[in-house]
């Protein structure tokens, strides 16, 4: 005597199949701070980020715009290239983040101003594109606050923030 | 911050004073320069102002100055300005309290002193020194001092502020103390001012080896390419009367430049 008829048991295992995919897509095995993707779309997440930046001055370009290479350590862990452009009050900041699955580039003017032996900068950086895992950054890439040092232009700076990848 | 006394030997008491005349106003003109001018080069800032009355024997004090500088000069680079002079420590002992890496500039002034019918004209030497930041602007402090007819010291602050929606454009702006002459006169009038932001004159000091070694600073560049027309600088001032006047200046492009 079987326990089930074939067809009822296909029927059965079909349907428990479909309620488990059913189940997943809306997120009841706790897949957190994601969305799982549905057909032909790309998962995003959101990331804490704080990055502690040093870098030093490779060259400059005539008197306003300096080219720094340095690390980045805590959430990322990358080696930097920056860009600084300096005005009078204003500073345009363009970056690559070299980091382990791939690499994120981005801008920002931040305010900039000057205090004895020192400069004073802050504001928000954008990112622009990425490759690898970091793709598809887009969007605000956290608040950026530091100093150059008017001796040798060396740079200090935090960046924190929420951001997508 | 201001400190003030009379001298009384200069002193000549006269009967009358002026009365102040309705619709005063001032007009001022405005000469710039670079030294050396040369594109893309360290350079100092020269800039003269001439104040001339309408109306009246002396022009109404001022109050405050803005100096739009031209676009593209920057804070890069520039050496200027790495030490900070106290404000405080600098009106009460002189500019000898300051490092001689605070220093920014020098210059001097004419100011004309009411005294009855009669003006008199006094000399006003002035010192620039890199101040701390105000509000998180570059600052500036002018220490303007006179000794006769009207003995005073004054320090004051300009700052560095943005021109609003322009990313290389800033302008220097400053407010000037008002200097009491004679009790119930016309405060100090201004009429004149040269003054030289830059490496000029300047000597700064390093440690090298243990040594103190001089040098000259670098200072702030002009711009490596020449706007046509040239490098515009614009002043607009305010004045006690509740006037206003503005003067524009150009630096000419060196003549091997072509225009962009």
């Amino acid at each position: 005597m079987s326990f089930c008829p074939r067809w009822k048991c296909d029927l059965v295992v079909l349907v428990a199949v479909l309620s488990v995919l059913a189940m997943s897509a809306h997120g009841a095995f706790g897949v957190a701070s994601a969305s799982v993707p549905r057909r032909g779309t790309t998962a995003s997440s959101s990331l804490a980020l704080h990055e502690s930046i040093h870098a030093s001055l490779v060259s400059h370009r005539g008197a306003t715009v300096l080219n720094e290479r340095g690390r980045g350590s805590g959430t990322f862990n990358c080696s930097l290239a920056i860009q600084i452009n300096i005005s009078y009050t204003q500073a345009r900041i363009t970056y690559t983040c070299n980091a382990r699955n791939g690499t994120m580039s981005g801008a920002g003017t931040v305010s900039y101003y000057v205090a004895g032996p020192s400069a004073n900068f802050s504001g928000s950086l954008f990112f622009t594109h990425g490759t690898g895992r970091y793709a598809h950054v887009s969007g605000p890439a956290g608040n950026i606050r530091g100093t150059l040092a008017r001796g040798n232009y060396a740079m200090s700076a935090v960046v924190t923030g929420r951001i997508k990848l | 911050m201001i400190k003030a006394r009379w001298s009384t030997i200069a002193l000549v008491v006269l009967s009358g004073l002026l009365p102040p005349v309705a619709g005063a106003s001032q007009t001022v003109k405005l000469h710039a320069a670079f030294s050396p001018d040369h594109l893309g080069k360290s350079t100092t800032i020269l800039v003269h102002f001439e104040i001339r009355p309408t109306g009246t024997l002396v022009p109404s004090p001022v109050t405050d100055i803005d100096l739009s500088l031209p676009p593209g000069m920057g804070l890069g680079t520039t050496e200027l300005g790495t030490t900070i002079c106290d404000p405080v420590a600098l009106l009460r002992r002189g500019p000898v309290v300051c490092s001689s890496n605070s220093y920014l500039g020098f210059g001097s002034a004419t100011a004309e002193v009411p005294f009855g019918p009669v003006v008199v004209r006094e000399p006003v030497s002035i010192d620039m020194f890199m101040g701390p930041a105000v509000n998180h602007h570059t600052a500036m402090l002018f220490y303007v001092t006179a000794k006769t007819p009207v003995a005073a010291q004054l320090v004051f602050p300009a700052l560095l502020l943005q021109d609003a929606g322009s990313f290389e454009s800033a302008h220097l702006n400053t407010i000037v103390p008002l200097t009491p002459s004679l009790p119930g006169a016309s405060d100090v009038s201004v009429v004149d001012i040269r003054t030289s932001f830059g490496p000029l004159g300047l000597t700064y000091y390093r440690r090298v080896n243990g040594r103190k070694v001089g040098y000259q600073p670098i200072g702030m560049a002009v711009p490596a390419r020449c706007p046509a027309g040239g490098f515009k600088f614009v002043a607009d001032f305010h004045f006690q009367d509740g006037s206003a006047a503005t003067a524009s200046a150009r630096v000419t492009c060196p003549r091997s430049v072509r225009h962009h």
